[in-house]
């Protein structure tokens, strides 16, 4: 057998290397493109699977081409068992998501639904509600691709349904209160109860937008505008502005609320005039009552004065001249028997005590030095004569300067006095009582203060209604517009201060 | 599977025939044939449905140009260069074919699957050989007999190639890794 040319070797060797190192090179090619496309498709299906939508990629068939991570875990089913399934095997969507294209009959008889919703029953019979969105694309077959996106919407459809519950629940709330309830947002009524509504005499729906200062009276716009947008959340009261024009009071208390996602404020609103007609009724009757007392004080002072006159003037002086037939009796009846004279004698005696005794009550009733030496001379009397009486010692420490005061302080400031000495008499049980009286200057107020060592006032005796002493004290300080108080401390006495502006009284 | 034991028995039937002094190129030249008909047929299976008619379509085309050669020219006893250089055309084309879509493929990697291993060496064996073929067509048989050795070594490494499709089949031992 010859061997063959060595041209025919060439030939035959370099073809056949050639064409193998072509074919290997195409190879190489195909891998290298196999690679970087597999690395791009993996780092896509990271992004997909790693995505907290559900990805499903159907082919134009239906059938499922990409099922990622949560689709798996919303329906239970696994990649592996779906891939290749058609959708409607799985119910994964409605029936009716295939439409037809109406849009342009020249393509696709049917497209997929560009949004829809459904109910997604997962294997182990969870339900969620899932807003979807298809897309075509185009993929490296003949045919398109849909790419649906879906995003699980239960806990909000659930944060929805509970907030619309809860703003039921707060509209029967607030239409079920007496009270006028209102929403505002930047000075704008956004939410208003019948009640409110009904109270301003509009229908609910016209009040809406409206702006609070329309329902304010002018004169307290600017007020009431600056609580409500300051967030003052105390009670605080003004005058509403009805359709009518008419006014009326109205109290009102607000809370900061979020509301609809916003900064907002909620106010009860309350129609208090029948109340302040029944505080300026009350106040119309305290004043009359203060008057009825003033001039109540005023007569009995009066008819203390009169009485003591009287008793001083007209009894005194009868009783005197009586003394004085009895002295003129016995100086003629000489020869009288002794038992005669002896009951003159007792009968003189009867008329001096009476004469004291009718003295005595003159003075209680009206100490003629009150009017004729003044304030300071009369208690110093009454001091006096307490201790006399009484054998508690009883001090006296003017610092007044001898200041002339009105009739109406001095009388009442003397009773004052005459009434506490009393009760410490009565009630105390001390063995000392001090009397203060001084001049604040500046603000031209007399101050009086009485203190003793006693037992101590209590509480209870303080506001026990029918202390009537203690109210006629303070009754009397309050009509000269003074400021009256007690105190006790138990074992340790007990101290009344009075202090009343001179001016005023005056 | 089919396609080894018959390329076997071929194999050790020509080998005997050899050995008895008896013409063996008939044998080889059937061969033809019937390895045409088998890698078309494995090929068709991992097409789209539409090709994968024509692909099974052209093995009764290719026999016909077969049996038309051998009459015209009258080779049947002899290695028929004409007809093994169109089925090593065609079969490289679709194995061409075939690894070119593979790798648009991008599931997995596209030498972790048979598909690759057996279009790779289809492509080697056939494309390899294309340049012999050609040429044992042209010149004298008497300079081919030494050239076969370039045939051998292409067919041991196109068998190398198939036993990387048969281990991508086996799930345990897949080549290349998972």
């Amino acid at each position: 057998m010859s061997s063959p040319p060595i041209e025919y070797w060439w030939v035959l060797i370099v073809g056949t290397l050639t064409i193998l190192i072509l074919v290997f090179a195409f190879i190489g090619i195909l891998i290298i493109n196999n690679r970087r496309m597999k690395a791009e498709r993996d780092y896509s299906s990271n992004i997909v699977n790693t995505n907290p939508a559900l990805i499903v990629v159907l082919d134009s068939k239906g059938e499922i081409k990409q099922f990622n991570k949560t689709c798996e875990i919303s329906t239970g089913y696994s990649r592996k068992n779906v891939l290749g399934r058609n959708y409607r095997e799985l119910g994964l969507f409605p029936d009716d998501t295939f439409i037809k294209n109406e849009e342009d009959s020249d393509k696709k008889a049917e497209i997929f639904k560009p949004r829809f919703e459904s109910l997604l029953t997962a294997q182990d019979g969870t339900r969620n509600i899932i807003t979807w969105s298809s897309t075509e694309v185009s993929s490296s077959g003949d045919s398109n691709e849909w790419i649906i996106t879906g995003i699980n919407i239960t806990e909000q459809k659930r944060a929805e349904e509970a907030l619309r519950e809860s703003e039921e629940k707060f509209r029967q709330l607030v239409e079920a209160a007496f009270e006028g309830v209102v929403i505002t947002k930047k000075g704008k009524l956004i939410e208003v109860s019948n009640e409110f509504a009904e109270m301003f005499g509009y229908e609910p729906s016209k009040l809406i937008d409206t702006s609070v200062a329309d329902i304010v009276a002018p004169e307290n716009r600017e007020e009431t505008l600056k609580k409500i947008i300051s967030g003052f959340e105390e009670p605080f009261e003004t005058v509403g502005l009805k359709k009518d024009g008419s006014r009326f009071y109205v109290e009102i208390s607000g809370k900061s609320i979020r509301y609809q996602s916003e900064n907002a404020r909620i106010s009860a609103v309350r129609d208090i005039s029948e109340r302040k007609k029944a505080e300026q009724e009350l106040r119309s009757s305290r004043e009359q009552l203060r008057n009825l007392n003033i001039h109540l004080q005023k007569v009995r002072e009066e008819e203390s004065t009169r009485i003591a006159r009287e008793l001083h003037d007209e009894l005194g002086q009868h009783l005197s001249l009586l003394k004085l037939d009895l002295s003129f009796l016995e100086s003629e009846l000489q020869d009288i028997e002794a038992s005669y004279e002896q009951k003159i004698k007792i009968m003189k005696k009867n008329v001096d005590l009476t004469i004291e005794k009718v003295r005595q009550i003159s003075r209680e009733l009206r100490p003629s030095m009150l009017d004729s030496l003044g304030l300071i001379p009369a208690i110093e009397w009454l001091a006096e004569e307490f201790q006399n009486q009484t054998g508690i010692q009883c001090e006296l420490s003017d610092k007044t300067a001898d200041i002339k005061f009105s009739e109406d302080i001095s009388n009442a400031l003397f009773r004052v006095t005459q009434e506490s000495l009393t009760n410490v008499l009565r009630h105390a049980e001390a063995t000392k009582v001090k009397i203060m009286l001084n001049v604040s200057k500046p603000e031209a107020k007399i101050n009086l203060k009485i203190e003793d060592n006693g037992r101590g006032i209590s509480e209870q005796q303080m506001t026990n209604t029918r202390s009537v002493g203690l109210i006629g004290m303070k009754e009397r300080v309050r009509n000269l517009n003074g400021v009256f108080s007690i105190k006790g401390i138990p074992n340790r006495g007990t101290t009344l201060n009075v202090c009343i502006p001179m001016m005023e009284s005056s | 599977m089919l396609y080894f034991p018959t390329a076997i028995a071929v194999d050790s039937m020509g080998i005997i025939l050899a050995l008895k002094s008896i013409n063996n190129l008939w044998l080889f030249n059937i061969f033809t044939v019937a390895e045409y008909s088998f890698f078309v047929f494995v090929f068709s299976f991992w097409q789209k449905k539409e090709l994968k008619k024509k692909f099974q379509f052209s093995i009764p085309l290719f026999f016909v140009i077969w049996l038309t050669i051998q009459i015209v020219l009258g080779t049947v006893n002899r290695l028929n260069y004409l007809s093994m250089t169109i089925e090593g055309i065609l079969l490289s084309a679709i194995a061409l074919y075939t690894l070119y879509n593979l790798s648009l493929k991008t599931e997995k990697l596209i030498y972790k699957d048979r598909q690759f291993w057996v279009a790779f060496g289809v492509i080697t064996y056939f494309m390899g050989n294309l340049v012999l073929f050609s040429l044992g067509y042209l010149i004298e048989t008497q300079f081919m007999d030494s050239a076969w050795i370039i045939h051998s070594l292409l067919n041991i490494a196109a068998n190398i190639f198939y036993t990387g499709g048969f281990l991508c089949h086996h799930p345990r031992l897949n080549i290349g890794g998972s």
